[in-house]
């Protein structure tokens, strides 16, 4: 017989705000005036506005561990009297900046989808792997324990399990939960020492008994019905052939500008996107001191490709949207063997013309080559 | 799938008769959110049977206007609301645009449901399905269902509307058998509140809405009359006007640029604000501006062919403007 | 804990030298701070930096100095824009910030008992001079070399100290062009392409390299292609705006290859499987 460990409902405030005594706990907090929901701490939480781990949030966590702006690091130029037409500069170690973050709390991300915790690895693959790391990404991100609930509610945007997910998808969750009604129950529970840790210091929320088959029932009934409503929602795609068709139909220019025609090419679907990764770097200088900045781009906009000799190898609108869903379906594929969309649907939530990926997608693919 | 409304076969049939003089007709198609429509790009004539029109379109499609009336060497043909003849209008006197490209294609309006007003009002969940009939809005999210007053949720503009029935532009028109019906309301009535604020107040009340502003330019992109786009001195790296950093001064700093490119050149469609992710009230500073502007000049964008906006143009003495009282 | 390296930080380099190739190109010759940094740098020939001017921006400029040179790196660089300019702005002994060494490099091993044939534009030569250098100092392991190098007017060779040199060698054989006839000129006159095909070099056993403006090399591709040359045997080094140089900020994508790490070398048949056109 196995057993079933899980928190009641009617005690989640309670074990949320211990938790945020020893961490920075960050969840889907909905705003009351217009309603919008976005991961933000716990300490907001007010009369203003209130959690909510039902519904979608509009913009993705990936501003937690990859803001919108960070320093990298600062700089400031000094003159030397003897030399006085020289300037001599010093930079602020950022190794400094990144070893603060190490320091600090750890956060937690609760009520993360299943689908973001698919972008996490997203992420991952690009800053935490390969030769050359982002130190900035991944002190953030170790610091991170992701504590997912399965989504017993599917959207009509939802399109995971087409891309290679599903609403219980754990794999890369820390702490994998499925809401029966009363209880949370621990579904999938990772090796991390910390999430042990984090377990035992809360471990006067958890409850442990046997569980009985009718549970056992009800918690199958869950998942298949979720994923049944959710493939629903889009046709499966397989990931090899979605690329090698992309790949083929990459030079129908016709095609792409009839399907890209609507878009007014903004960065609404990338910044609420939770894998796109670009980013842009800047310094700024005021008087003798100044910094070096990292910032969300996108691929859209004209600017991203503008080379100083007034060159734009991406000039057209449907250049760039071309390569955004090359980039998701077809390039990272390519790269690491992952597509770039997990089918969350925020951007068809956004988008301000109606962009729909999966659509785009399927007009590509039924195009006859 | 909705019937066909009398207005809506009116509207093809007439397109049917105009197309083979047009490259291509922009007008609204079904969308699979519920209550949203889509921009539909009409280029083969069985395509005229996607075609819809009713009160949720409320896209302006003359944003469409300027790019592709550059890219595309043919005729275009526009389906608009009457209010969205505005901009086409103000692209047209600020010769941004060639009256003879286009063919607006105005049909009568009956009022347009603003998507974000009825978002607001279930609470921000998440519709799954919705339906319109009577005048009553039906909404079904996860575990809730709404029934709603239509009248309550058109856009504001649609309440201060007095072109509904009769476009001050057009090539085409095509009359409306449903009228504009709801409780009208005073022009820049809902300024009122605003305007009796403190200067304080007011600066930390745009403080908190741009602050959430995440620079994804949608507002600006969407905007018929941004056509600077893609030389926008916000992104431009010669000059270097503006960091690149997304927070809340960036943020303001990129929004009193727009105000003040788009000061007494704003036709008020709303489109920005629509289209905000941020949900950031910019509509409201656009009137503010607007309403200053009338009160100076006595202009109201949007309405006259011939006349310059009056921060395009200078005059030796402004009736308005008591130049000595500023001193 | 374990200390992961950023990549992002710029090593700071003071100008030793400034060399003034044509009216709108420098070369600098800079050495890092760090003497033991500098004494352990290691590049390739074809490899990258993004140099800094702090408060200006950073860029990609190809070291061009050869690798086996110690004391300093070589950069030469053209002024088109906000960065560039600054550079052009600075003096001998002022500080700039170095991220390298980035990107790939020339496969000069694969190229070993081959003749190459090297084709250069304005500062294209940028990128093959390393590699000149690095095969000529190892001579005996290369068969014929031979360096076509086009600009638009005599003053617009950069390089001109090398070229002299390379005049005079018998180990490489050199061809100067210039646009368009003017006085005192006694070279070859005409477009490299044109050129290229009067000369009509054999494929036989030849890698041709090609660098310079992206419309050069595409009617040069073209004119090797007529000669018989294979796509394994034509490399070239590519250019995309780029920031990270790392493979993390996405903008140096030509498909699914970013030119900062897979790049800036490419053959033509990597590039002949990418869908995205590339010049
Ligand atoms: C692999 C590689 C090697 C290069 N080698 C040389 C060289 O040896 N000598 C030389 O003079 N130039 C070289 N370039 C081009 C040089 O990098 C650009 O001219 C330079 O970045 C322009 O910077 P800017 O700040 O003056 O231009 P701005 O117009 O102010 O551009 C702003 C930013 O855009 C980016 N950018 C703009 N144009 C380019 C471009 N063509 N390539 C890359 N990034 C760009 C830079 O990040 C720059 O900081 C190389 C480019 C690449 C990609
Ligand atoms: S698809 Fe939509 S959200 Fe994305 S750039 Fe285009 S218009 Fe903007
Ligand atoms: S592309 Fe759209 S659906 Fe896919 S992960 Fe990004 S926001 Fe979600
Ligand atoms: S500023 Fe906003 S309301 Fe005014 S014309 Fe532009 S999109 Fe419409
Ligand atoms: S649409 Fe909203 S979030 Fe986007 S740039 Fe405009 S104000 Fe900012
Ligand atoms: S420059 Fe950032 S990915 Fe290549």
């Amino acid at each position: 017989m196995k057993t079933l460990t899980y928190i009641k409902k009617e005690n989640l405030n309670t074990f949320l705000e211990k938790l945020n005594k020893n961490y920075d706990v960050f969840l889907p907090v909905q705003n009351k005036a217009d309603g919008t929901i976005n991961f933000e701490s716990l300490d907001i939480v007010n009369d203003n506005n209130v959690i909510n781990l039902k519904e979608k949030t509009r913009k993705s966590p990936k501003s937690l561990f990859f803001p919108p702006s960070e320093n990298l690091f600062e700089f400031e130029y000094k003159k030397d009297i003897k030399k006085p037409d020289i300037m001599e500069i010093k930079l602020l170690e950022s190794e400094k900046m990144i070893s603060d973050e190490t320091n600090s709390r750890k956060k937690v991300i609760f009520g993360i989808k299943p689908c973001d915790t698919m972008a996490v690895k997203c992420l991952d693959l690009v800053f935490g792997e390969g030769e050359k790391k982002d130190p900035y990404y991944i002190m953030k991100r170790k610091n991170t324990i992701l504590i997912s609930i399965g989504c017993s509610n599917v959207f009509p945007d939802c399109f995971c399990t087409s891309v290679g997910g599903n609403p219980f998808y754990f794999d890369y969750s820390d702490l994998g939960l499925i809401d029966m009604g009363q209880n949370l129950v621990i579904f999938k529970l990772s090796e991390r020492d910390d999430l042990r840790k984090l377990l035992d210091e809360c471990n006067e929320f958890f409850e442990e008994r046997e569980i009985n088959s009718d549970e056992e029932i009800e918690i199958k009934k869950i998942i298949s019905e979720s994923e049944k409503k959710c493939s629903s929602n889009w046709e499966s795609v397989n990931a090899e052939d979605i690329a090698l068709d992309m790949e083929r139909k990459f030079s129908e220019e016709e095609m792409w500008k009839n399907i890209t025609r609507k878009c007014i090419s903004c960065a609404a679907c990338t910044y609420v996107c939770p894998t796109c990764v670009c980013f842009n770097i800047g310094d700024e200088q005021t008087g003798m001191k100044g910094e070096r900045y990292k910032c969300w781009d996108f691929c859209t906009n004209y600017y991203y490709t503008l080379e100083a000799s007034g060159h734009n190898p991406r000039e057209k609108i449907y250049q760039r949207y071309r390569n955004k869903i090359n980039c998701k379906y077809n390039y990272f594929y390519k790269r690491n063997k992952n597509l770039y969309c997990v089918g969350c649907g925020r951007c068809i939530d956004v988008c301000p013309v109606g962009m729909d990926i999966r659509e785009i997608v399927k007009h590509v693919r039924s195009l006859q080559k | 799938m909705q019937q066909e409304n009398s207005v809506e076969k009116k509207l093809k049939e007439r397109i049917r008769d105009v197309f083979d003089d047009l490259e291509l007709v922009i007008g609204y198609c079904q969308s699979k959110i519920p209550l949203k429509v889509n921009p539909l790009f009409i280029q083969r004539k069985e395509e005229i049977d996607d075609l819809i029109f009713d009160n949720l379109c409320i896209n302006n499609l003359a944003t469409y206007s300027y790019f592709l009336s550059n890219e595309l060497k043919g005729k275009i043909g526009i389906v608009l609301k009457p209010c969205d003849t505005r901009s086409i209008t103000q692209l047209i006197s600020e010769e941004l645009l060639n009256k003879d490209r286009v063919k607006s294609i105005v049909v009568g309006c009956a009022g347009i449901l603003d998507y974000k007003k009825i978002v607001k009002e279930i609470g921000g969940l998440k519709i799954i399905s919705a339906d319109i009939k009577d005048e009553h809005i039906r909404i079904d999210t996860i575990d809730e269902n709404f029934t709603l007053e239509a009248k309550n949720f058109y856009a504001d503009k649609c309440y201060t509307c007095n072109i509904y029935d009769n476009p001050p532009y057009y090539d085409e028109f095509i009359e409306n058998d449903s009228k504009l019906n709801i409780e009208p309301r005073k022009e820049y009535e809902d300024l009122d509140e605003f305007e009796k604020l403190s200067l304080e107040e007011i600066n930390s009340f745009w403080d908190l809405q741009f602050s959430n502003c995440i620079r994804c330019y949608a507002c600006r992109n969407i905007c018929p009359l941004e056509v600077c786009r893609d030389k926008c001195i916000a992104q431009l790296d010669v000059p270097h006007w503006q960091s690149q950093k997304i927070n809340s001064a960036e943020g303001k700093f990129f929004q009193l640029i727009r105000a003040f490119h788009l000061a007494g050149r704003c036709t008020e469609c709303g489109e920005c604000e629509r289209v905000c992710p941020a949900n950031i009230q910019l509509l409201k500073l656009m009137k503010k501006i607007n309403k200053d502007v009338l009160k100076l000049f006595n202009y109201r964008p949007g309405f006259n062919l011939d006349e310059k906006p009056p921060l395009l143009t200078f005059k030796n003495v402004e009736k308005n403007i008591k130049e000595e009282e500023l001193i | 804990m374990e200390v992961i390296k950023n990549h992002l930080l710029p090593k700071i380099a003071t100008i030793k030298k400034i060399i003034r190739e044509t009216p709108n190109i420098i070369s600098l010759q800079v050495a890092l701070d760090d003497i033991e940094a500098m004494r352990n740098f290691i590049f390739e020939p074809g490899q990258v930096a993004q140099i800094s001017v702090f408060g200006f921006g950073e860029s990609t400029f190809v070291i061009n100095s050869t690798p086996s040179n110690k004391d300093y790196l070589q950069f030469s660089v053209m002024k088109s824009g906000v960065n560039t300019t600054a550079i052009h702005n600075l003096s001998e002994g002022e500080k700039v910030g170095i991220r390298a060494p980035l990107g790939n490099w020339f496969p000069y091993k694969d190229m070993e008992g081959k003749n190459i044939l090297f084709i250069g534009g304005g500062i294209g030569l940028a990128p093959l001079r390393p590699l000149i250098f690095h095969i000529l100092e190892n001579k005996e392991k290369y068969m014929k070399l031979t360096l076509l190098y086009a600009a638009k007017s005599p003053d617009d060779f950069c390089f001109k100290y090398d070229i002299d040199e390379w005049e005079k060698s018998k180990d490489i054989q050199l061809i100067q062009t210039i646009d368009n006839a003017c006085y005192g000129w006694d070279k070859e006159v005409g477009l490299c392409p044109n050129v290229l095909e009067k000369m009509y070099p054999s494929s036989q056993n030849t890698i041709a390299v090609i660098c310079g403006p992206p419309i050069m090399i595409k009617y040069t591709l073209e004119v090797l292609k007529k000669l018989d040359f294979e796509d394994d045997n034509i490399y070239t080094t590519l250019e995309r705006r780029m920031k990270c140089g790392i493979g993390k900020c996405g903008r140096c994508n030509i498909g699914e290859k970013f030119v900062c790490v897979d790049g800036p070398v490419f053959s033509l048949r990597e590039l002949s499987n990418i869908s995205e056109t590339f010049i």
